[in-house]
């Protein structure tokens, strides 16, 4: 091949690789579509009927999977953009050209009917998705229904008799080709870092934000790709039935769609479209017994979940199965600079109670500092207000020479201060190869529509993630863990996950909070080594809180105590062991006896 | 975990590839010589509006008794496949789908709601199955095409139905409108009562409007006082009525109001009460119409379905059922283009909601009842006014014909009259909005007996 240079051939060789599932489906779809136009009498009409409900249950099933599966909201107003995308474009498909043999407009219309859908979710979800928990369920359904009502009361959209006739321009092909992009979409975008970004939301917030994840902005991309395809199968609906009313759009069908996701398992695409299939089906095939079929497919709906509680496919893929594992490759890594927190005069006051008063403390570069004190101390809240999760009532906090005031935790952690938790928080449903991945996320540059064409870009990215998350399980004494799901890992393996996974966001200091709790003699003075060697091999700063004085004393170099949120003492651990003040407040007389020759002998470490 | 999967996926095959298996038999394409013939009903049998299902579907089954017990149609029996589409647009079009491409049937029946037989009319046109809606008041519903046919008058004719009773039946001259911009059936209602009144030598006095929704009405009300007429039209729906109507006698308007199907629910009387006595508003069927064929029919429907009241969807679905027997009786073979001729050429077909004759449009013509918001909120038979050019004694002023609005008790309306409660649960919490998207009228209107009744 003279006239190709490798690397041209090796593009053009991916975008094919890109598209490849429509050349093979497209032609396909074609076909059974011409079949059905040559069907005599109408034989085949009722089975492509159904067929094409299913098309559109994927698609919306799918698209919801995206929010209520992967990044763990709780949306109920699926239906509302669906009709917003449907009203859009059949409004449009209405006024548009008699005859439209290539489709194009009806494309415009299609993709215009889902931008406005997307922008709804966009004016929905940017105010309700800062908000946790049930909030976002009460504002979608709300919308759900305004939608509905609005257009129910809009002569302009037909009032409540609804539009007709809608130019019919989707048939099987249409709903089938889209049905495929969705799923690839959904495919590759979860497969990509931002999937393992939407996942660390569902899992855990605040630790996600502390990995460098921005969960807000996460979510509310997650729920605009939604509500795009949401208003995709809207637009196919209306084109394909050549009506559309807002009956269609109630909360029911919201609700259906939810049960889809539920039943195929939240977060698994595949279970998603097998559901939306199943779900869809199951129903027109008791559609003869009448009045008892709402009561037999609520029953199967109720067994399904009882044998399955986790969906028929829980989080896993069919594709799972046949997938090979990436091959481990040589790491790479970055270097640290000056790494630095600077905090000045820091209080933090919930209500009446003064959490951490006048609180000062300068990290320099690789240096080894502990934080000790009795339980309440403040020493938690310390970490909090390093990484953003309070911000400050009084004082200066800065990282790297930034002031963090207004920086969300997940910006802190992108310049350069990761944290654990003192309560284990992993994303406990994900493995380990995956929670070290998240971490990687901040560190990454492929934009979404990358990820869903699986560029070049994407790919070296994605090998480059791997390798980096390999290297910190095995740093980390990991890599047999690899694929285990977190909640599956042992009380002391998962301590050193959390530091694997900290570590990974390419810290310039790294923040653990009681990294020997529960864990034996043996593994505390293993622990010990590594937190050097962390030290010394990344070259980051590391702050600990520990309440083990053998580990504290064995490791820092420069010790600080807190009392009741105030300063106590701070210096040397030979000076801080002998300091009256710290004894009576923490260490006890009994300590101090009994390590009287120990600390004379040990001194400072180094 | 995987051959799970796998199985999945068969079956779901298998459940599509099964609908293409059907036997070869039942083609409707002339209609096999022998056998039954297969009718298809489509109809909202659960879901919120499950009464309106189960009520055609009753009216359907009995005209299919009484066809079969009278030795059916060219010697062959009739049977109706009923397929429930919970109340769902998509539904209908697809349970419409099955009936005709895996069914074979030659005919449907359905659906109540206008919006759902919009889903199924394409598909039956399609087919060229000709499909009869018992109740869909939409005009859209048969201008889909040629093989759509409705067995009820559409909306605007009731415009004509009130200005008739209020010149003749009420001696009225002067009236004052007040109709509901936003919505097109009132505006429609409106315009055909304003132009009929005007012609029957009437004047109106007043031309006013308000927005659904609208809670304070008093301004229009205080101009259309000073307008002095002697009744107001409202052809809005029962939320907004009630409301004007309370408003009206604050502001001193004690004149009758009229309106339409849209009034038609058991809602009406909860939110106007007492202020609403006397009124009048035109409808398709009343169990009290001393006509002997209605008479006949309810005792029928009673003896079938123990004790049961026919609710004026059940009425409709009857006449629909018989019509088209009719019509299938007539036609020269049981292709659909026979069929459909011969639907089209229905006249005076004895309906029990009256003499039925179809318009080039596809539509029945036939009369409309009035009835009287009486006290205690019961509606009592006052009228039945026959469409424009089919003469049968204009109006048959019923036993005790309103004189006197005001406060004026009719004494025994029938028992089991109206308001049933017992018919309606579901209906009976459904909001203007949500009970105007349910039926899907024009606009929402209450097809034949909505809601309530």
């Amino acid at each position: 091949m003279p006239f190709f240079g490798g690397s041209a051939l090796k593009r053009t060789g991916k975008a094919v690789r890109s598209w490849l599932p429509f050349f093979i489906a497209i032609p396909f779809l074609a076909l059974i579509e011409q079949g059905i136009a040559l069907n005599p009498a109408f034989r085949l009409e009722y089975a492509f009927q159904n067929i094409n409900h299913i098309g559109i249950a994927i698609i919306l099933a799918v698209s919801l999977n995206l929010v209520n599966g992967l990044t763990g909201q709780f949306s109920i107003g699926h239906a509302g953009f669906m009709a917003v995308g449907g009203y859009v474009s059949a409004v449009m498909l209405m006024r548009g050209p008699e005859d439209d043999p290539y489709r194009i407009f009806f494309v415009l219309a299609m993709l215009t009917g889902a931008m406005a859908a997307a922008l709804a979710g966009w004016l929905v979800g940017k105010p309700s998705l800062r908000l946790r928990g049930d909030y976002l369920a009460i504002v979608t359904l709300g919308f759900g229904e305004i939608i509905r009502v609005i257009i129910e009361n809009t002569p302009f959209f037909g009032g409540a008799i609804g539009l007709s006739p809608i130019p019919h321009r989707a048939d099987f092909a249409w709903i089938w080709a889209v049905a495929i992009v969705t799923i690839l979409v959904a495919k590759r975008l979860r497969d990509s870092t931002h999937g393992r970004a939407f996942l660390s939301v569902r899992e855990d917030e605040v630790a996600a934000e502390a990995m460098g994840i921005d969960t807000t902005g996460y979510k509310v991309r997650a729920f605009v790709i939604s509500a795009f395809f949401a208003g995709v199968a809207g637009a196919l609906s209306g084109a394909f039935e050549g009506n559309l009313a807002p009956q269609s759009f109630t909360f029911v069908r919201s609700f259906e769609v939810v049960a889809m996701v539920v039943l195929g398992g939240m977060g698994s695409i595949t279970g998603a479209t097998i559901a939306a299939a199943v779900l869809t089906i199951l129903p027109e095939y008791l559609r003869a017994v009448a009045n008892l079929r709402m009561v037999i497919y609520s029953i199967a709906l109720i067994a399904l979940m009882l044998l399955r509680p986790r969906g028929l496919l829980g989080t896993r893929e069919v594709w799972d199965w046949w997938r090979k594992r990436r091959p481990p490759r040589v790491p790479g890594r970055r270097e640290a600079s000056e790494a630095l927190i600077d905090v000045r005069h820091a209080t933090i006051r919930f209500g009446g109670l003064t959490a951490v008063c006048d609180f000062s403390l300068e990290i320099r570069p690789r240096e080894l500092v502990a934080l000790i004190g009795p339980n309440g101390a403040g020493k938690t809240t310390v970490f909090n207000l390093l990484t953003g999760v309070y911000p400050p009532s009084e004082g200066t906090i800065k990282v790297l020479g930034r002031d963090t005031r207004g920086l969300s935790p997940h910006a802190i952690a992108h310049l350069g201060c990761a944290r654990t938790f003192q309560n284990i928080r992993l994303f406990r449903e994900l493995t380990a190869f995956d929670n070290v991945r998240i971490a990687c996320h901040h560190l990454t540059h492929e934009s979404m529509a990358a990820a869903v064409r699986q560029g070049a870009l994407s790919e070296q990215e994605e090998k480059w993630v791997a390798e980096r998350s390999e290297e910190m399980l095995e740093i980390m004494g990991l890599t047999h863990r690899r694929n285990e799901l977190a909640k599956n890992l042992p009380y002391g393996e998962q301590r050193r996950l959390e530091i694997a996974r900290a570590l990974a966001t390419g810290p310039q200091a790294l923040l653990l909070d009681e990294p020997a709790a529960g864990t034996n003699t043996r593994e505390k003075t293993e622990l010990m080594a590594l937190i050097r060697s962390i030290r010394d091999r990344f070259g980051v700063a590391i702050v600990l809180i520990e309440h083990d004085m053998k580990l504290v004393m064995g490791v820092s170099e420069r010790i600080l105590v807190l009392d009741h949120g105030v300063t106590i003492a701070q210096g040397l651990p030979r000076e801080i062991q002998s300091n009256a003040k710290v004894i009576e407040a923490y260490l006890g007389e009994k300590y101090a006896k009994e390590h009287a020759a120990q600390i004379a002998a040990a001194g400072s470490p180094r | 975990m995987r051959c799970m999967s796998a199985k999945f996926l068969v079956c779901m095959l298998a459940l599509a590839v099964d609908c293409k298996k059907e036997p070869e038999g039942g083609g409707n394409v002339g209609g096999a010589d022998t056998g039954v013939i297969k009718i298809g009903e489509v109809g909202s049998m659960t879901g919120t509006e499950a009464t309106f299902g189960t009520s055609s579907d009753r009216g359907i089954q009995l005209a299919v008794k009484e066809v079969n017990g009278a030795g059916g149609i060219k010697g062959r029996q009739i049977q109706v496949i009923a397929l429930d589409d919970e109340g769902k647009p998509e539904e209908a079009a697809t349970a419409a789908t099955r009936l005709i491409a895996s069914e074979h049937v030659l005919a449907l029946l359905g659906e109540v709601a206008s919006t759902r037989s919009l889903f199924m009319a394409p598909k039956a046109q399609a087919a060229k199955v000709p499909m009869v809606s018992p109740s869909s008041t939409n005009e859209k519903v048969t201008a889909v095409g040629d093989y759509i046919f409705r067995a009820c008058f559409i909306d605007p004719f009731q415009g004509y139905v009130m200005a008739k009773f209020a010149t003749e039946t009420l001696k009225l001259k002067k009236a004052a409108i007040l109709r509901d911009v936003r919505n097109d059936y009132s505006v429609g209602l409106a315009k055909v009562f304003n132009d009929n009144f005007t012609k029957m030598g009437g004047q109106i006095v007043d031309n006013e409007s308000y927005s659904s929704g609208d809670v304070d009405f008093k301004a229009q009300l205080t101009n259309i006082k000073g307008a002095a007429p002697q009744a107001l039209y409202v052809p809005g729906y029962y939320t907004d009525v009630g409301l004007i109507a309370r408003q009206a006698r604050e502001v001193g308007l004690t004149v009758p109001l009229l309106g339409g199907d849209g009034w038609d629910s058991e809602k009406l009387y909860e939110i106007g009460g007492v202020a609403l006595e006397g009124s009048y508003f035109s409808n398709h069927y009343s169990v009290d119409d001393p006509s002997p064929r209605i008479q006949e029919f309810v005792g029928k429907f009673k003896k079938e379905y123990g004790g049961q009241v026919p609710d004026s969807l059940a009425a409709q679905a009857y006449d629909a059922a018989g019509m088209l027997f009719d019509a299938m009786k007539r036609a020269k073979d049981l292709s659909g283009p026979s069929i459909r001729d011969a639907l089209a050429q229905t006249k005076d077909y004895k309906g029990v909601t009256g003499d039925i004759t179809m318009d080039d449009k596809r539509n029945a013509t036939k009369p409309a009842v009035v009835l009287k918001v009486a006290k205690g909120g019961k509606y009592e038979f006052s009228g039945r006014i026959m469409p424009e050019g089919l003469k049968q004694s204009g109006t048959e002023a019923p036993a005790e014909s309103p004189k006197k609005t005001e406060g004026n008790t009719a004494p025994n309306a029938a028992p089991g009259n109206v308001p049933t409660p017992t018919q309606t649960p579901a209906v009976g919490a459904t909001s203007a909005a949500q009970s105007a998207a349910n039926t899907g009228q024009p606009q929402g209107v209450p097809a034949g007996g909505h809601p309530k009744k």
